[in-house]
């Protein structure tokens, strides 16, 4: 068979190489040259350097004051992309103030997501709430908000942590989930509570002495309150 | 040990709620809950505060185990224990109560009853068959107190 001799075989055989390391080439080049494929940014309509809006109610009712330093309104999902965005409560009946490195805030409102040093206070009954996390999505207009990374919450002196967080009525119903702790120091002393405890009386051994009468309440010695 | 009140109160649970319009703090989950050397354990410990500051605990466990506590006494090396279906702490009165199954010891001594309260100024408990205000299940109260050393007596 002429096809088998060396010098048809030889002559076959490197220019099927050429061509296999020529279409190898080809792909690779392709490859590195090709951009990463860009997420539709969607179409924008609106740009802003220092943003200053308030928020009112359907009803008309003003709810809250939102400045940030550069805003970006993407037609796609009505999303608004917020930078160093600052955010005040404008209703009489919860007082609150939020800030974060960033912000994205869907439908007209009624989802914010912010991220970075995500710092919220809420005044509620002469007493701060202080919640600090790196992740906080609100829903301003049912006072719902959710964390899924760690959060520290502070009230006063008291202070508590957890994996995630879950809450309700604009911080003041709380769910910690995770790991959650409370450090939760003595309350400072009041005039009403700053009586020592009655001293059991001199000589008194301490030792325990059940006294096991059934039925028979013993009125515990009339003392005031102490903390 | 009286020195417990003035300590900050460290609580762990895996999941705490808590409503700030009424106080209440509730916690669930591997609970343990310490101020100085008093802990308490349970499933579930719900902590309510008053207006002038004073907290009570109510502590409780499911699938038939029992709340516990300890604490060191004054000026002793001893700890006074106790478990029950349910303990109640109150800071107003430094009481902690035991309710239903409960037992209580401090050093070798021990009491068993329905209803057990330990009073902390005065070291002192209450045990009774009947629980504190229901009427409970007959049964009898067992105290069991270890004689002094001869020496000490």
């Amino acid at each position: 068979m002429t096809l088998l001799r060396p010098t048809v075989l030889l002559p076959l055989l490197f220019a099927t190489l050429v061509a296999a390391f020529s279409f190898w080439l080809e792909r690779r080049v392709n490859l590195l040259t090709q951009s990463p494929p860009v997420e539709p940014a969607g179409e924008i309509d609106l740009v802003s350097g220092e943003l200053a809006v308030d928020v009112y109610s359907d009803t008309g009712l003003p709810m809250h004051h939102i400045e940030a330093d550069h805003a970006i309104h993407y037609l796609a999902g009505d999303r608004t992309a917020l930078e160093r965005p600052r955010v005040t409560s404008l209703r009489e009946d919860v007082r609150f103030t939020g800030r974060a490195q960033r912000a994205d805030v869907f439908d007209h409102g009624e989802r914010i997501e912010a991220f970075g040093d995500v710092l919220v206070t809420r005044l509620l009954d002469g007493a701060e709430t202080r919640y600090e996390g790196q992740m906080l999505v609100w829903w301003p207009d049912d006072g719902r908000a959710r964390s899924d990374l760690p959060v520290v919450i502070t009230r006063g002196e008291r202070r508590a942590t957890g994996d995630r967080m879950e809450a309700e009525d604009h911080l003041a119903k709380i769910t910690l989930i995770g790991n959650a702790h409370v450090h939760w120091p003595p309350e400072p002393k009041t005039a009403a509570n700053a009586l020592a405890p009655a001293k059991p009386a001199a000589g008194k051994t301490t030792a325990p002495t059940p006294r096991a009468k059934p039925d028979s309440r013993q009125p515990a010695p009339r003392r005031s309150p102490s903390r | 040990e009286k020195a417990d009140k003035q300590k900050p109160i460290e609580i762990d649970a895996d999941r705490i709620h808590v409503d700030d319009r009424q106080k209440v703090h509730i916690f669930e989950g591997n609970v343990l809950m310490k101020q100085g050397t008093l802990e308490i354990r349970g499933d579930r410990v719900v902590v309510t505060q008053d207006e002038q500051g004073f907290k009570t605990g109510v502590a409780t466990a499911q699938g038939g185990k029992l709340a516990t506590f300890k604490q060191k006494r004054d000026n002793s090396d001893e700890w006074v224990t106790g478990e029950a279906e349910r303990l109640e702490y109150d800071a107003r009165t430094n009481k902690i109560k035991l309710i239903g199954r409960a037992r209580a010891t401090s050093g070798q001594d021990e009491v068993r009853g329905a209803y057990i309260e330990y009073d902390q100024n005065t070291d002192q408990y209450y045990v009774t068959t009947a629980g504190g205000t229901s009427s409970a299940p007959s049964g009898r109260v067992r105290a069991v107190i270890q004689p002094k050393n001869t020496e000490e007596q």
